[in-house]
């Protein structure tokens, strides 16, 4: 089954945004 | 969000078709400070250059979450004044999932774009006629009321 492909890092989320002009889906989550 | 929302396939699969997604803790400074997170989860949705533009706070099951990242999408492309793209999201949006939390505000933005597309008020008092029937209780409809004066 198919999984989402997170980023961890904000700053290269950010650089991969902007390379293929897609907008961002940043979470903020409790690790527990 | 781990347990049911994320794992959805539909979830998943739009997600990875049109979003860059990226997790951190929402302690992590200063990136929870600049973005001002006070509980989780919180979602935010940034446009490419990684300017705000729409966020939700608390869980939120896979029948909403999709039209919630949509809206977030939408958004992206109205702020920017991409009018028709942001129209085609909307107008996707409001087919595709009519009983979700975000619709009637789609609803609304669709017609404000129609307006800033056209610069004639047709859209607005049709967002306003769409509303009333479809969502009579809504924020949006008691928003758009005054364009049924137009």
């Amino acid at each position: 089954m198919a999984s989402i492909a997170w980023e961890t890092e904000y700053r290269a989320a950010l650089s991969t945004a902007n390379a293929k002009n897609q907008p961002i889906l940043l979470d903020f989550f409790n690790p527990g | 969000m781990d347990a049911v929302t994320y794992p959805t396939p539909a979830v998943t699969d739009f997600i990875t078709a049109n979003l860059i997604a990226v997790r951190v803790p929402f302690d992590s400074q200063p990136l929870a400070g600049k973005f001002n997170v006070v509980w989780t989860p919180a979602i935010v949705i940034l446009d490419p250059q990684g300017q705000e533009h729409h966020r939700a706070v608390g869980f939120q099951p896979p029948e909403e979450f999709i039209p919630f990242l949509s809206l977030g999408i939408a958004k992206c492309h109205f702020d920017a004044g991409d009018f028709s793209a942001a129209m085609a999201r909307f107008q996707t949006l409001a087919a595709d999932y009519p009983a979700s939390a975000a619709a009637p505000e789609a609803v609304f933005l669709l017609g404000v774009a129609g307006y800033k597309s056209t610069h004639t008020p047709r859209p607005l008092k049709e967002a306003y006629e769409r509303l009333q029937q479809s969502y009579p209780g809504s924020e949006w409809t008691k928003r758009a009321f005054p364009y049924s004066l137009l």
